[in-house]
């Protein structure tokens, strides 16, 4: 390495630059060589004579005050720093997004798909005309289901219904939250607000209440109606078994079973 | 303004001891009086200061500090008006350091010739004629070829509108 005359060289081993080897070999060049050495000493009176002049006292008033921190912030500061964004960001993720994520997705199957935001009520509607339904009668793609039902003390209540192909419809105001039921007054002809239209599959629509003393909770309740599809996987079956299943869900349930054409 | 914590205090202390004496001196081979490199040394720093965590410690500090002085400086000058700087200029005959034609063209190069080219170009330029450092120098002060500032050197050369005196002390 060429060092003599080299100013720029000179200038930075003069500011405490260069690592070991380096500073070494400018150590050795310098011990020898007057002009080079006269350089450094220059620039180092140079320094001294600004320091007396500027010392870093004066500098102070330029930059930000200098203050002992109290614990909290300095505790503060060190989680403050950019290179633990990425830390935050997976933590976030994993306490935030993945429940979320879980409570979306993760309890349903590929065999039971859960559909619908809309209450249902307990009569039906076709062509504009109300009437009565009966378990007995065949229902239409397009017929319009409201359910009534009648309790005699307060209870929490949720309606859903399964059709053939294993499709759960939870109706209930405010699907995807926590709990899948809605309080209700005691008392008879309760019915939900709004209605259900029937969509073109063929076979049974089993409508499902499910009444309670506490609000039941979503995820246990689409674990117990999934299970039993797909030990069952007939909603006829599934009627038949409902009450008994039901047990540890709610504490009690009725059913509608509607014959689709 | 924001409170700073005793560690980082002692660090700007030593960076302050190394390095303020140079970049006072570098502020003031432009800006001539002592209380205007005073004044930019402390603003460097302050610079400096707020960038110490985007710099990475295989930086030199000296090449960073050198390029910060130097574009403020050429910033400070392009501020003030032609005749105060003309003054400012004229008036520095006992100061040290820069023979009068290179103040001269020091001048003509802050105020005119660098005005329009970006800031790579103008250090270079700086680095080139008024410091004197070699290309060599300039690519381990840069980070870039020695052929890459030649590149630089070239186009200035060719591009700028340049009387062909000024053109000759350049080439």
């Amino acid at each position: 390495m060429n060092i003599h005359g080299e100013r720029l060289l000179l200038e930075q081993y003069a500011c405490g630059e260069f690592d070991k080897q380096t500073r070494q070999q400018i150590d050795a060049h310098i011990t020898h060589c007057k002009e080079c050495s006269a350089f450094i000493t220059q620039i180092s009176g140079e320094r001294d004579t600004f320091l007396e002049k500027h010392p870093f006292a004066s500098f102070d008033r330029a930059h930000a005050p200098v203050v002992g921190l109290p614990w909290y912030k300095t505790l503060m500061n060190s989680f403050m720093k950019p290179t633990l964004v990425p830390v935050y960001a997976t933590l976030l993720i994993a306490v935030i997004i993945v429940p979320l994520v879980l409570r979306e997705y993760g309890t349903k199957t590929s065999v039971v798909q859960f559909k619908g935001k809309t209450p249902i009520t307990f009569q039906y509607q076709r062509d504009g005309v109300t009437k009565d339904g009966s378990p007995a009668e065949h229902y239409r793609a397009g017929d319009q289901i409201q359910i009534i039902f009648s309790t005699i003390e307060k209870k929490q209540v949720s309606l859903l219904s399964i059709d053939s192909k294993g499709t759960v419809s939870f109706y209930h105001p405010d699907n995807g939250s926590q709990y899948c039921s809605v309080a209700t007054p005691a008392g008879a002809d309760q019915q939900f607000p709004g209605s259900i239209v029937l969509d073109d599959s063929k076979g049974y629509e089993l409508v499902i209440a499910l009444f309670a003393d506490k609000p039941l909770k979503t995820v246990e309740t689409e674990k117990w109606i999934d299970s039993l599809y797909k030990e069952n996987n007939d909603p006829v079956k599934i009627n038949s078994l409902l009450k008994k299943s039901s047990e540890g869900i709610a504490a009690s349930v009725s059913t509608v079973l509607l014959t689709k054409e | 303004m924001k409170p700073i914590s005793r560690e980082k205090e002692r660090e700007i202390r030593d960076l302050y001891e190394r390095y303020a004496s140079m970049v006072f001196r570098r502020c003031k081979m432009f800006l001539k009086t002592e209380d205007d490199a005073w004044d930019a040394t402390q603003e460097v720093f302050m610079k400096l200061v707020r960038s110490l965590e985007t710099i990475q410690k295989k930086d030199s500090i000296y090449s960073w500090l050198l390029s910060a002085s130097t574009n403020h400086c050429i910033s400070q000058l392009r501020k003030r008006k032609f005749e105060m700087f003309d003054e400012t200029f004229h008036t520095g005959g006992d100061e040290k350091g820069l023979p009068q034609e290179k103040q001269m063209l020091l001048k003509e190069l802050c105020t005119h010739f660098l005005a329009p080219w970006d800031e790579k170009t103008r250090q270079i330029i700086i680095y080139t004629y008024i410091d004197g450092y070699k290309q060599e120098e300039i690519a381990r002060l840069t980070g870039m070829g020695e052929s890459t500032i030649r590149r630089y050197l070239t186009r200035f050369r060719r591009e700028s509108k340049l009387s062909p005196i000024q053109r000759e002390d350049l080439v």
